[in-house]
């Protein structure tokens, strides 16, 4: 494309969130090509016209922040009226307390206390990788979504971290409700519990892998409706080189 | 809206508007050719204004096919419409005054 060059540059100084920024450049984009096709009626080479174009189209500083400042969205207009350590304290809560509910859902729902202690230290791990893994799920849907700050610095949050911790929460669980097979298997096999034992040492070796799993799946579930938010906002995948 | 509407440029896009729709290229076409050259307003400063305008309802884009690529088109809306109107009368007004005194009458 021929723009592409300049319409990065011009992405990558806004700071007006997506869709409007994408919707911009459409905009922009429509624009040099009408004044590139009247540069070329007016008797210029391709080279040429191309270049006057862009003199025409050329941003500095003060139009990009007369851009961004038009583009504010309300929640960051309401939040930057409030003093630096209010605003963090309640950006904290927002990110903190979806979890917390949600960990208290789950309580109510299902008995999260006796799978915590049934499984053991590794239950206690398990859930600390996993509501890590949602904390940061949550600091995303906050910053994307509901401070809709979608500048460079708040885009590379968009890592595969939250990922490799589900991963780490289902694998630990598995670990874990193995070795609690293998512990009553062994017990068994050396006399040490009965068959009614054997019943109950199973059903709480699985314990780890219930756990895990369950943080594994919200973990993923919830980064698959991050990303099909960015997609239907126009985000361009990762900022890797593409303009919308 | 009140501090966009007052600005020059707001009012000059506005102007350019009056008798028809037009996009962003055609806006600052306009506001050059028919001042012949007097007023010229820079792409920096066009997009915000229109964005500005059209956040307050002032304006409304639409997107319509022209040529290989979609265009957005900019029209008046009815309360941009109300307010050009009243923004017109009082600059004339100030033009007229403004007239007297380099005219020297009293």
């Amino acid at each position: 494309m021929r723009w592409r060059d300049y319409l990065q540059r011009i992405d990558a100084e806004l700071a007006i969130p997506y869709p409007e920024r994408a919707r911009f450049l459409d905009e922009l984009h429509g624009d040099l090509e009408t004044a590139f096709a009247l540069q070329r009626e007016q008797g210029l080479d391709e080279v040429a016209a191309e270049q006057a174009t862009l003199r025409e189209f050329e941003f500095d500083f003060e139009a990009i922040a007369a851009l961004n400042a038009v583009h504010v969205p309300a929640v960051q207009r309401l939040l930057a009226r409030l003093p630096g350590r209010s605003r963090s304290l309640l950006e904290s809560i927002a990110v903190g307390l979806p979890l917390l509910l949600l960990l208290v859902l789950i309580s109510v729902r299902v008995p999260l206390a006796s799978f915590l202690r049934e499984g053991g230290a590794v239950s206690i791990v398990i859930l600390a990788v996993g509501a890590l893994a949602l904390l940061l799920q949550f600091e995303r849907l906050f910053v994307w979504f509901v401070l809709r700050d979608h500048t460079a610095t708040a885009l590379r949050l968009n890592t595969r971290t939250p990922l490799y911790l589900a991963a780490a929460s289902l694998l630990l669980g598995v670990l874990g409700s193995s070795l609690g097979c293998y512990v009553v298997l062994f017990a068994w096999s050396a006399g040490q519990i009965d068959g009614a034992g054997v019943k109950i040492g199973l059903r709480e070796s699985l314990s780890p892998i219930v756990v895990g799993s369950a943080f594994a799946t919200l973990v993923v579930l919830l980064h698959a409706a991050l990303q099909a938010g960015l997609h239907a906002l126009r985000v361009p995948d990762e900022k890797k080189g593409g303009t919308p | 809206m009140v501090e966009q509407w007052k600005s020059r440029g707001a009012f000059m896009v506005l102007l350019a508007l009056q008798d028809g729709a037009k996009h962003g290229y055609e806006i600052a076409s306009y506001l050059k050719e028919r001042s012949d050259g007097f007023f010229s307003i820079s792409f920096g400063a066009l997009y915000p204004i229109l964005h500005a305008l059209e956040k307050d309802g002032l304006i409304e884009g639409d997107w319509q096919p022209v040529g290989a690529k979609p265009k957005k088109v900019y029209t008046l809306t009815r309360v941009g419409k109300k307010m050009l109107g009243s923004e017109r009368e009082r600059f004339e007004e100030f033009v007229g005054a403004f007239g007297k005194l380099l005219g020297g009458k009293p």
